[in-house]
């Protein structure tokens, strides 16, 4: 048994539906610090609307989740919002960097969302572990597909959250970056302790998380 | 980065569109602001130089024109009104003071001016250098003529007969500069100020002595002086001949001084000359013409009875400046609330511009608000990185409106330089400005608030799907 000071995500009793049949029931699940989890399921499934439930992002019908201990059902939108960019990290599917503002200050507005004090060190720190530490400066549209997920990552990072979510988050790169960009976020979440939940239909995603959880079969 | 760069940075993505759209504020905001200057600048300007002046006095004809050509010399005169014809009015019970002025002559475009030092006094006008004109053909000089003709203490210079520089030159009589007035801001500034008797002189054919002649007796408004006007006319005429007589005297009287023995009725003598001096300067005066006569009044109920009364029981015309310059601002007012109306065009489709390059940019930059959400950032937030767009557009738009407003104004002034009617300057701000710049951001907020409102509502999991 765990002890409740490990445990990133833990839902309870999960029910939601856009109708009166639920579309996602999902009676317990715990994820620990640090640890993986791939979220699969077929299309339709509910695997992005149990992100979304996940990320705060929609309310449930029943249940609840926790986040560090935290019922996130329970917040108000606002603070939702805030817990939010303080705790959860997210890496989209289509990356979604500002395109109007630097990798860098993508980095640093995460941070500054995130109620921290811009700490552009740290930002430039991660960006060279990385490997694109001389983009920094760059606008997100000069980037490489590889070196805009790279940036991906490090916005979802950078602030230290206790979960970051991935919804398909290598759908977009070939065989070599999806390789690269999962050994990244696993290397980050070990270094950084956050737990790990990623939505997708990819086996190699798959295969390389501590666990998975198909919804198919919670339905 | 925080949510005010975040806004500086998605409006520099379209730079074509902010550009388009700040230049468009600019337009209507300087057209409208350059029209609050002027007001406020020609409507200062009357007011300090109608120097509480109740009502101007002068020949028949449009009571606007004798006001302007008479209280701001911005116009031509009505003509010319006898002194002795002024004087009933000029010692008037419900009159406090009565300034003449005698017009008529320019040099290089500014106005000769024969006064008194009552008028300076209207300006508070202190001299810089020298002294006012107390003899004949001694002048004093506003700071600006002093500017632009380059006149200094003892120059000497022809007058011009006409306003406008065009006219035949007084050769034959030079005024002397004896004084140059500080600036006042006044329209003393524009003005060069002489003695009546020396506009006479260099328009009349007869003078007085004009080595024995005192100029300050003559052109103030006195009291218990028994001149009748029929003598006005004899006077004048008998001008030549009572100075050759005078002169006479004054010889005899020279000559007898010689005369050890004979000092009592050397006595005599002096004071039958200085009689007759006196009596002849006076006469001579009164027969000549001014143009008009600047009065302000003893008691309030002067306003109601005295210019009628001098409209109708004389062959002079009453002016009051408040009424005219009221009636000119109205006139004024109807071509420039019809350039307001253009302008205020413009900035509405500015304002609209700009409600459509933020509204066009939120459904570009839906996912963005999307992906902020998710960072983080509460509606609220998002609320205000689209209000914070609207508002740097309209703030940008009205800076550079009010900048090109004031220094195309400035650089106008500079260009014109000091020979205007009604001086200006762009380093003047119009209390109205306050209500333009006001009202601006209030349409640049209102333009605002749907795009806003657009972001405060976006449906974050919607839209990610959609993405």
């Amino acid at each position: 048994m765990p002890s409740v000071s490990n445990i990133a995500l833990k839902i309870s009793d999960l029910a939601f539906g856009y109708s009166k049949k639920p579309l996602l029931e999902i009676d317990e699940l715990q994820i620990q610090k640090g640890e993986h989890l791939a979220v699969i399921g077929p299309s339709g499934c509910g695997k992005t609307t149990f992100m979304h439930l996940v990320a705060g992002l929609l309310r449930p019908q029943a249940g609840t989740i926790e986040i560090q201990g935290c019922d996130i059902t329970r917040l108000k939108e606002w603070e939702m919002d805030r817990f939010r960019g303080r705790s959860i990290g997210v890496v989209f599917q289509r990356l979604h960097l500002l395109s109007a503002i630097s990798v860098l200050n993508n980095l640093l507005l995460a941070q500054r969302l995130a109620r921290m004090a811009p700490d552009k060190k740290k930002a430039m720190t991660l960006l060279d572990r990385l490997g694109i530490a001389g983009q920094a400066h760059a606008l997100p549209a000069m980037l490489s597909q590889g070196q805009a997920q790279r940036a991906a990552i490090a916005r979802a990072v950078i602030h230290s959250p206790s979960l970051v979510i991935g919804d398909e988050p290598t759908s977009a790169l070939d065989n070599s970056s999806a390789a690269d960009a999962i050994q990244l976020i696993k290397e980050l979440s070990e270094s950084v302790g956050f737990a790990l939940l990623i939505v997708t239909h990819d086996e190699r995603v798959r295969s390389s998380m501590d666990r998975v959880l198909d919804l198919e079969s919670q339905t | 980065m925080n949510l005010l760069q975040l806004s500086l940075s998605n409006l520099s993505l379209s730079p074509l569109s902010t550009a388009v759209n700040i230049l468009l504020l600019s337009l209507g905001t300087g057209s409208i602001a350059i029209l609050l200057i002027a007001t406020h600048l020609l409507s200062a300007a009357l007011i300090r130089d109608a120097a509480d002046i109740d009502l101007v006095v002068g020949a028949k004809g449009s009571p606007l024109q004798l006001v302007l050509s008479g209280l701001y010399h911005a116009d031509i005169p009505t003509g010319n009104i006898r002194l002795s014809e002024a004087r009933t009015w000029m010692e008037h019970p419900m009159v406090e003071s009565a300034i003449p002025l005698s017009l008529g002559d320019s040099h290089k475009g500014f106005r000769i001016v024969g006064t008194n030092e009552d008028y300076v006094d209207i300006y508070d006008g202190q001299l810089a250098e020298g002294k006012l004109p107390s003899n004949l053909l001694e002048i004093a000089i506003g700071s600006s003529v002093s500017k632009a003709t380059g006149l200094s203490l003892g120059a000497t210079f022809a007058g011009q007969h006409g306003l406008d520089g065009a006219g035949h030159a007084h050769d034959e009589d030079s005024y002397t500069v004896v004084g140059i007035f500080e600036a006042s801001d006044t329209v003393l500034d524009r003005l060069l100020i002489t003695t009546l008797e020396s506009v006479w002189l260099v328009h009349g054919e007869s003078r007085p002595n004009s080595e024995t002649y005192d100029t300050t007796q003559t052109n103030r408004p006195r009291e218990n002086e028994d001149v009748h006007a029929d003598a006005e006319a004899e006077a004048s005429e008998a001008m030549l001949d009572d100075h050759h007589e005078n002169e006479h005297v004054k010889h005899q009287h020279e000559h007898e001084h010689e005369d050890e023995h004979e000092d009592e009725h050397e006595d005599e003598l002096i004071s039958e000359y200085d009689g007759d001096r006196e009596r002849q300067t006076t006469a001579y005066a009164e027969a000549q013409a001014i143009t008009v006569l600047l009065i302000k009044y003893a008691t309030p109920i002067a306003a109601i009875t005295l210019p009628r009364k001098i409209n109708d029981e004389s062959a002079l015309q009453a002016a009051s400046p408040a009424y005219e310059i009221t009636r000119l601002l109205q006139v004024i007012g109807i071509g420039i609330g019809w350039l307001q109306a253009f302008a205020a065009i413009l900035v509405a489709s500015a304002v609209l511009s700009i409600f459509a390059a933020l509204y066009a940019s939120l459904k570009a930059r839906r996912n963005d608000l999307a992906v902020l959400r998710c960072l983080g950032a509460t509606r609220s937030e998002l609320f205000m990185l689209l209000l914070f767009e609207g508002v740097i557009l309209t703030t940008a738009g009205i800076v550079f409106g009010l900048i090109a407003a004031h220094g195309g104004i400035e650089l106008a002034a500079i260009a014109l330089g000091d020979a205007q009617n009604f001086p200006f300057t762009g380093f003047v701000w119009a209390p109205t400005e306050f209500v333009l710049v006001g009202g601006l951001l209030a349409a640049g907020v209102l333009s605002s608030l749907i795009p806003s409102w657009q972001a405060y509502s976006t449906d974050v999991p919607r839209t990610l799907a959609l993405s």
